[in-house]
């Protein structure tokens, strides 16, 4: 079994399968795709992010050997290594996933049409009280909100609800009960992702007070094509297209008070979102603003050098200490100490961007005490040795892959994904070297 | 009291042309006086600031006399008349620190006078001994020096990235070379000289601290600092002649008198025992320190004393309508929080163990104080050195919960016709950035009925009054920070600009005065919380 179906759960189950194991890929969202399929580009190549996940999506689901379970979260585990008991929740979605094709009629008839913040997009798009997750959802199967639905809260929807009406293959089912699903699985991965850090809490960048100031996750829906601009980067206040961009990097992190090591990931994403805006808007002038930047990893340097000297992307050592929305424009004047200089500065930027810190998933540590394994003080998942076993745990048969065991970016993530695999298909060798293979699934 | 071989000791403060003449001629007339005498000369008895005289005091010297040319006979016009002003003004502040105000005198002699000055000193050394001995200890204790590296590891120093947040939004950087970052890199790298240079130069506002990636305690880093050079001997630089310092170092050693603050609120309902104790903290004691700062009647910052003293009275006048007639605690002695932020903990902890046995005795369990410094001082560093464990509440949580429970009523009702002025409010340090107490204030304001606009820069971010930290190291750069805090208020259009804070009041009012730069525009009036809130209940009845 893999829990989460982001990139590396999406890998290691496909891994897996290609081998010949069965899977089960258990999903807490409606879709598959996780945070890569949010973003944009990804670095260092400017790759379109969804066009790399979506075929990765897609194969999986029609994978033969890969059962795709989503809007399900693990509740419970016996046995051991070889002999694993997992106890699967599955919220209803209210829509029946074998009827569903996904057409979308459903989110346009809603009477409560494109009412609620859509959270795949960052709150910026509106949702109807059902609709596809996303447009490139896996499965593609709507979902009734059930926090919103009238039917769902009040039990009446007019004379008969719209959706109902306008569902063709009658998928709808008001009546759908959570459902517990048990599982024998040989053994389990353990790739549940990031969440990200509320920024409201730092009142000196006023996010959520002042209406330009975006997260880094907020920006790339923004810019994205599939997203609810359609890919024009316009600032919320007035939809005009900002001149000039700052980026604040570490928002959260390498921050005692709050998350004190290093997310390996923003001062990229950064160096993306500027070559981005560059891209979309030649004449857009874009800053960013770091202590220190660690561009790591394969190419990475090169990419930073690349914006830098090509893009004339501007790099300013100094943390600013307060933003202030000038309430006319409400353009953001922000002061920092430049620190090759040691002067005090202040700059007018259009847009800000918050990169805010992807942290340990919400309930990473209520999944832990499930399977029996550790976190470490931050909440990220502990391995065995973090040297000479970085995706094995305490607990036998159980893998770690991703975000979830501690900070990397996608192509490690990838790798350790197939590490996992590799480690778990073991776990089945052995098991079957022994004769004892029942045809269970991993 | 006329002890067995008492001698008192007696400081007299000569001005050259008339009173030390005197004394030459006494001298070489062979005339007599009592051995205890000491003569300093100064130019003119005007230039005796009045921390010389308290100081003497700190020093153990038993009495004090100031002697002058005649009235009318000034070789400087007014200096006589000015150091008479202030020998009053002494008296009374002496009165109220637990000093017998008899210790102080000011005498007027001639430099032909040689006679006269014996005899006045004579009758003097008599007066002082029919009062006793100055009880104050001279010694200081004797403590072992923390060397520069326990107060970095102490204050996180250690963790600092140099990411500059920090100094970006240091309201002292903002208007003088100053930086807590280069401070910070300075005390690691071992520059002590170039780190106490500084160390009076911060406000201690918490800005940078909340701020911080690193979570360096940088106010904490600083009074540690402070500390350090107390111990090695070293005077804060003082302002305001360092009455209030001084008044608090010698209020740690005397027994106070409790007519002042027993006569402070005549005429409103307080009780000797009772579940609430209202702390009325120093603000009286302005209406002395702003005199001696304008040592002239139409001075305009003698006003801002008046102001400062008043709040007090104001608050007990809200908390009777609510209702409550607060304990006041008549034998009371300061809070010792600029003590504390100078780094003199003995003193500090002095005051503070005296203070909580007050309160315990008077059977308190809530202590309620309108000054924001007493407020955190009584809520995080009382527990620390006493066993001090009531209710702490800012006047303007009290009188939110007062009103929340209907036994206030803020609103003007039907008998006020026109609609409440505009108001802003400054968020005081200790109350909102120490402590976050952002919302009670604006929340008596807006029930009263005025309209509260915000200053570009409030609640968390709120920038500094400009205030001297602990009374120390006040100059130009304050007066800037007075300035541009002015300007944020004026900008707001408001007509009032409220502050629940007698420091933010008093220094805020302070760069109001004198003479502007081009193009400032300071004009706003200035009020406390509890002042406007007291004024508004009294025009609705």
């Amino acid at each position: 079994m893999v829990i989460g179906g982001g990139i590396a759960g999406i890998q290691a189950a496909l891994d897996l399968g290609d081998r010949g194991h069965d899977v089960y890929l258990v999903e807490k969202k409606p879709s598959i795709g996780g945070r890569m399929a949010q973003l944009d580009k990804t670095f260092p190549t400017n790759d379109c992010s969804i066009c790399i996940l979506a075929p990765k999506m897609l194969e999986c689901f029609d994978h033969p050997n890969v059962t795709v379970i989503t809007n399900a979260e693990v509740k419970g585990l016996e046995g051991s290594a070889g002999d694993f008991k997992v106890k699967v929740l599955k919220k209803p979605r209210y829509v029946d996933e074998d009827k569903c094709t996904g057409c979308g009629d459903c989110a346009w008839a809603c009477r409560l049409k494109e009412r609620f913040p859509d959270d795949f997009n960052m709150g910026l798009g509106k949702r109807s009280a059902i609709s596809l997750y996303f447009i490139q959802a896996v499965p593609r199967v709507a979902l009734i909100d059930d926090e919103h639905c009238l039917m769902l809260t009040k039990g009446k929807c007019g004379k008969s609800p719209p959706c109902v009406d306008a569902c063709g293959p009658k998928a709808i089912d008001f009546a759908q009960k959570p459902e517990e699903i048990e599982l024998d699985v040989d053994a389990i991965i353990v790739a549940t992702g990031y969440d990200l850090l509320d920024p409201s809490q730092f009142k000196e960048y006023g996010y959520g007070v002042y209406a330009n100031v975006l997260t880094a996750f907020e920006f790339e829906r923004l810019i994205c094509a599939g997203g609810p601009k359609e890919g024009h980067l316009v600032r919320p206040s007035d939809g005009e297209v900002p001149k000039t961009i700052t980026f604040i990097q570490c928002v959260g992190l390498r921050d005692r008070g709050n998350y004190p090591y290093c997310c390996s990931v923003c001062c990229l994403n950064s160096t993306k979102g500027s070559i981005l805006a560059k891209e979309h808007y030649p004449e857009i002038e874009t800053y960013i603003l770091y202590s220190e930047l660690r561009a790591v990893g394969k190419r990475s340097q090169e990419y930073v050098d690349r914006a830098r000297d090509e893009y004339g992307i501007k790099y300013i050592r100094g943390m600013p200490g307060e933003l202030l929305e000038d309430p006319e424009t409400k353009n953001l004047i922000i002061k920092y100490e430049d620190m090759d200089s040691g002067t005090i500065e202040r700059m007018e930027a259009e847009l800000v961007v918050l990169n805010t810190a992807p942290i340990p998933g919400e309930s990473s540590k209520e999944l832990a005490e499930v399977l029996g394994i550790a976190v470490d003080e931050y909440g990220f998942f502990s391995p065995k040795d973090p040297l000479g076993a970085p995706i094995e745990t305490e607990k036998e048969g159980i893998f770690l892959s991703g975000y979830a065991q501690g900070p990397k970016d996608i192509p490690e993530s990838v790798a350790q994904a197939s590490a996992a695999a590799a480690e778990a298909s073991e776990i089945i060798a052995r098991k079957s070297s022994r004769g004892d293979d029942e045809g269970e699934k991993e | 009291m006329d002890e067995k071989g008492f001698e008192p000791q007696i400081l007299v403060f000569c001005c050259n042309w008339c009173a030390y003449a005197s004394a030459d001629l006494s001298g070489a007339a062979r005339l007599q006086y009592p051995p205890g005498v000491r003569i300093v000369r100064v130019m003119c008895a005007g230039r005796v600031d009045p921390y010389f005289v308290l100081r003497a005091f700190e020093r153990g010297f038993d009495g004090v006399m100031i002697a002058g040319c005649h009235l009318g006979d000034c070789h400087y016009l007014s200096g006589n008349e000015k150091a008479e002003q202030r020998v009053l003004m002494l008296k009374e502040l002496l009165g109220v620190i637990g000093i017998e105000p008899g210790r102080l005198k000011i005498a007027f002699v001639s430099a032909a006078e040689g006679g006269k000055f014996a005899k006045e000193v004579t009758g003097f050394v008599e007066e002082i001994k029919r009062i006793g001995k100055n009880e104050i200890k001279v010694e200081k204790p004797k403590i072992e020096l923390d060397d520069l590296d326990t107060i970095i590891a102490d204050t996180a120093v250690y963790y600092c990235a140099e990411c500059g947040k920090c100094t970006s939004i240091c309201p002292v950087s903002e208007v003088k070379d100053f930086s807590p970052r280069v401070t910070v890199g300075n005390a690691i790298f071992g520059f002590d000289t170039d780190v106490e240079q500084v160390a009076f130069d911060c406000l201690t506002c918490g800005r940078c601290k909340d701020v911080c990636p690193a979570v360096v305690d940088y106010p904490e880093f600083t009074r540690q600092v402070r500390r350090r050079m107390l111990l090695k001997g070293y005077e804060a630089r003082p302002t305001h002649g360092n009455l209030f310092l001084s008044s608090a170092r010698i209020m740690a050693q005397t027994e106070i008198d409790g007519r002042f603050r027993r006569a402070l609120f005549e005429g409103l309902k307080t009780s000797s025992k009772g579940d609430v104790v209202y702390f009325t903290g120093c603000s009286p004691l302005y209406q002395f320190l702003f005199k001696e700062v304008g040592c002239s009647l139409d001075n305009p910052l003698e006003r801002i004393g008046d102001d400062v003293a008043r709040i007090p009275r104001d608050a007990v006048f809200l908390m009777n309508k609510a209702g409550v007639a607060p304990v006041i605690l008549e034998q009371e002695k300061c809070c010792g929080h600029d003590l504390y932020w100078i780094g003199d903990d003995e003193n500090f902890e002095t005051l503070a163990k005296y203070n909580a046995s007050l309160m315990t005795e008077a059977g308190a369990k809530r202590v309620v104080c309108s000054c924001p410094e007493g407020y955190w001082i009584f809520k995080q560093r009382y527990p620390e050195v006493t066993d001090f464990d009531l209710e702490v509440l800012h006047i303007s949580e009290f009188l939110k919960e007062q009103v929340e429970k209907g036994t206030l009523i803020l609103s003007p009702g039907e008998k006020v016709k026109e609609p409440r002025k505009k108001v802003t409010y400054q968020d005081p340090c200790r109350l909102g950035k120490y402590l976050g107490v952002y919302d009670a204030p604006r929340f008596l304001l807006e029930e009263a009925g005025f309209e509260v606009a915000e200053m570009a820069h409030s609640r968390e971010i709120a920038n500094c009054c400009g205030g001297p930290n602990a009374w120390v190291g006040c100059g130009s750069a304050n007066r800037m920070m007075q300035l541009d805090r002015l300007a944020e208020a004026t900008a707001t259009k408001s007509e009032v600009l409220v502050t629940s804070c007698p420091k933010c009041q008093a220094h805020l009012k302070c760069g109001q005065c004198g003479e502007l730069p081009a193009g400032r525009d300071v004009e706003i009036e200035i009020k406390d919380l509890v002042t406007i809130l007291a004024e508004a209940v009294r025009e609705a009845k």
